[in-house]
């Protein structure tokens, strides 16, 4: 991890126990930080701005009503927020089960998501860099799976099904996949 | 699934990748495995770093707004014009009496972020602790007429102080929140409100001196905590 990293991890962990005594600013610090990130890979999932802005309300309130259940132990705010924003959203549209109205509203693009610029800071934009370069280097089956898996909020066994292979092979390569982006990912620095 | 089956879904798990069943039964084994946590970390790391080959949207003014508004101290939960027929004296009357003083712990939900997982695993230990000790004839819930889909199972711990409440078929409840109730001579006391997740499924762990449980039931509600119940029922033991 980077010095950048570590100190901007440090910023998110202090806003975290600000959180977890009840500081809303805290809260509006943390959403000021990430709320263009989150809400980007919640369009990207949901497909509908709705759900989107569903996904990523229902991820920052989980994380307010429970602070406590994130443990600095076991990974950074970072990777703590985005997941809480990925299952909300693969949560909503795995409820939907509407793809053909998720495809409909597809050509309904979220405003902003038509290369509109968004202000982020500098150093979430190296690592955004860092993330899709290491991306761009897994083998392409690799590539597809995850992000089929991790994108469309698909089981494995969908990949699998829609890839039209055979389950084991789906599983190995979002497990073959997910070992060489981190090993990519730590060489780049993003991770530990 | 043997040990090794279970390790390579690990990073399906981490990606939110893995239907229900599966998801369940990880969770129960990680509960237990320092091995398989230590594997799904770093895992769990690389996938929120995922999140980053999505290009960024910037989120209208409103979102920021709702937010902030709903970050109460209480949990805000929006009142939902649920029927309000007095159901509960009929229930009641099903329910055996018993003297029971109770705690809800928690709700256990299949789909998660996987730091509330973390969480929730302790659960989940607490629950396969349940059900390992457990009764081998589980009390069965059956469905109250309005969802004849509902079933439920309550497996009492040996030394009846906890118990795991395992439900499917609920329906979802997009306004309002399920709730979980004791009788004790014949009045209901609250247990835990839970939400169920996208297949309807909900586990809730309890806590309490279940010697003398009579029975449970289910009914749906406005907002969690009430005294008594005012929502229909859902489930109630046979």
């Amino acid at each position: 991890m980077t010095r950048t990293d570590t100190r901007e991890e440090q910023r998110d962990r202090v806003l975290m126990e600000r959180i977890a005594r009840g500081d809303k600013e805290a809260l509006a610090s943390l959403y000021d930080r990430y709320a263009a990130a989150a809400f980007g890979v919640a369009s990207k999932i949901c497909g509908t701005r709705t759900l989107a802005e569903d996904a990523v309300q229902e991820a920052f309130l989980s994380i307010w009503r429970r602070p406590g259940s994130y443990n600095p132990q076991r990974g950074s705010v970072t990777s703590y927020l985005f997941g809480a924003v990925h299952n909300k959203a693969v949560d909503a549209i795995r409820h939907e089960q509407s793809l053909r109205r998720r495809e409909q509203a597809m050509t309904d693009r979220p405003e902003g998501s038509g290369g509109e610029e968004v202000v982020e800071a500098a150093w979430l934009s190296v690592r955004r860099v860092q993330v899709r370069t290491a991306l761009q280097r897994l083998s392409k089956v690799q590539r597809d799976a995850l992000q089929m898996a991790y994108f469309e909020g698909v089981t494995y066994a969908e990949v699998a099904e829609r890839l039209g292979i055979p389950l084991g092979t789906a599983k190995t390569r979002i497990r073959d996949g997910m070992i060489q982006l981190r090993a990519l990912l730590s060489a780049s620095g993003v991770e530990e | 699934m043997t040990h090794q089956e279970l390790q390579d879904l690990i990073p399906a798990y981490a990606l939110d990748a893995l239907g229900p069943q599966e998801e369940m039964e990880l969770r129960a084994h990680l509960a237990s495995c320092d091995d398989c946590q230590a594997l799904l970390a770093p895992l769990a790391e690389t996938a929120g770093a995922l999140a980053l080959a999505a290009p960024p949207v910037t989120p209208p003014p409103r979102l920021r707004e709702r937010i902030l508004s709903g970050a109460e101290p209480e949990p805000q939960l929006t009142p939902a014009p649920l029927p309000r027929r007095p159901v509960w004296p009929r229930v009641a009357g099903v329910l055996a009496a018993a003297a029971v003083v109770l705690m809800a712990v928690a709700n256990v939900l299949l789909i998660n972020s996987l730091n509330e997982r973390e969480r929730q695993l302790e659960e989940q230990g607490r629950l396969v602790d349940v059900l390992a000790s457990g009764s081998p004839n589980p009390r069965p819930m059956v469905a109250a007429e309005r969802n004849p889909e509902a079933s439920g199972q309550i497996f009492v711990a040996k030394d009846a102080q906890s118990a795991a409440v395992v439900m499917t078929g609920l329906p979802q409840a997009s306004q309002g929140v399920y709730q979980l109730w004791l009788v004790r001579d014949g009045r209901p006391t609250p247990l835990d409100s839970f939400q169920p997740d996208a297949s309807g499924a909900a586990v809730v762990y309890v806590q309490a001196n279940l010697a003398a449980m009579g029975g449970m039931a289910v009914t749906l509600e406005e907002r969690p905590a009430l005294p008594a119940p005012r929502g229909p029922a859902v489930l109630r033991t046979a």
